[in-house]
């Protein structure tokens, strides 16, 4: 189902992919997350199990972390970015990764924000509200 | 006389009507000045009251700009707690939801890595007043010499079961000199510490919600390794216990 398909059942209208091997994070994020009205958080242990959710439904967002077994988030990036479905899904970084270099790499494979950790709620809640208003050219996804 | 006067008086009567013709235009012009005038008084006793109510509108405009800002701060301050709360909540949650001890010790270190930032840490534990490394991130468990309760900043701290943090840089970490000791006690008594050794290259500082998150998992993380302990020891006799019904079991049926 996709977010416009759960939007016309009045369910959730925005589906986020948070794929993270930490619990801990993943937990955190979906508290973020859930603040935005209308969202539902899926979670992805890492890229490949990304993946396999990717293809089960229809995403409006990408949260990912880098360093992840199996496949790592720019690996995931890269692979998203030659989806013909996913070529604009906004994509969001989420790492301890804090080098200039790494965040560069990460951008140049299609990322459209790229957060370190350790992370601040609101910080990460204003960046997603910011790339879904500027996709679908709304200014009301409010928090709730 | 009188007709060499006539004229003179038919032309001071010329003289006369244009002077009133004269007065009759001024006087009309003076009152239409004084309509004007009459009107602009009118129009300037309204005015303070005009000008009083936009002062009042203004005055309005900035209470209400003024409460925007108390708002918007009240506001950060709530996201600000709405952080910090989930932040602990999720630490609390995750180290008291495993009893597996490996899994208890991967999740205590998951919260140092995610949500304070350590990049090399590693967990002691307590045997014979000395503090011995059994795990560690970043650092080789070689390389990490162990710690006697009392002795130097960190070993006082932790003989008193307190929090140490060093008052030097954040990047002046090593493994003999810890930047962060928490101790891990169950009740007042000590079970181990962790140490941070290095912080990711982003933290440039500690903050409130790095403190908390220090004394929760002094006391939380000892309890969740210690539940995991007692798990493992109880799972242990209890294989025991099962093992020995069942050679009793066997012995009994021998006899028989």
């Amino acid at each position: 189902m996709t977010g416009q398909d759960a939007k016309r059942q009045g369910t959730a209208s925005i589906l986020a992919l948070v794929v993270e091997d930490s619990p801990t994070m993943r937990q955190l994020l979906g508290f973020a997350l859930r603040r935005i009205k209308g969202l539902r958080v899926v979670e992805a242990d890492d890229g490949v199990d990304g993946l396999k959710k990717m293809a089960e439904e229809r995403f409006d967002i990408l949260i990912t972390d880098i360093n992840m077994p199996v496949m790592d988030g720019l690996k995931l990036v890269g692979l998203v970015r030659k989806d013909e479905r996913y070529k604009n899904i906004p994509i969001v970084i989420i790492t301890t990764e804090g080098a200039a270099e790494d965040r560069q790499r990460a951008m140049n494979l299609g990322a459209n924000a790229y957060i370190t950790k350790p992370i601040q709620a609101p910080q990460v809640v204003a960046c997603v509200r910011e790339l879904l208003e500027a996709r679908s050219g709304r200014l009301d996804i409010e928090e709730t | 006389m009188g007709d060499e006067n006539k004229p003179v008086d038919g032309e001071r009567a010329r003289e006369f009507l244009k002077t009133f013709r004269r007065g009759v235009q001024f006087t009309e012009e003076l009152m239409t000045e004084n309509e004007r005038l009459r009107a602009r008084v009118l129009e300037l006793e309204s005015s303070p009251q005009r000008l009083g109510s936009e002062g009042e509108a203004g005055y309005r405009h900035h209470a209400v700009e003024e409460e925007n800002l108390e708002y918007q701060s009240r506001y950060a301050e709530i996201e600000s707690d709405y952080n910090r709360i989930s932040n602990l909540y999720v630490a609390s949650y995750q180290l008291h939801s495993d009893l597996d001890f490996d899994v208890v010790i991967q999740l205590t270190f998951d919260i140092l890595l995610n949500l304070v930032g350590a990049d090399e840490f590693a967990l002691y534990v307590l045997d014979a007043q000395r503090l011995v490394p059994i795990r560690a991130r970043g650092v080789s468990i070689g390389d990490l010499p162990s710690l006697a309760l009392g002795k130097g900043p960190a070993g006082e701290a932790l003989a008193e079961a307190s929090l140490f943090v060093t008052e030097g840089e954040l990047d002046q970490g090593r493994p003999d000199c810890p930047l962060v000791c928490i101790p891990l006690t169950i009740g007042k008594s000590l079970l181990g510490m962790v140490a941070i050794f290095r912080f990711l290259r982003q933290k440039s500082c500690l903050t409130e919600l790095d403190g908390e998150i220090f004394r929760l998992l002094g006391t939380h993380a000892a309890t969740a390794l210690y539940s995991a302990c007692l798990e493992r020891l109880a799972r242990a006799s209890l294989a025991q216990v099962a093992s020995e019904m069942r050679r009793s079991a066997s012995q009994e049926g021998t006899d028989r």
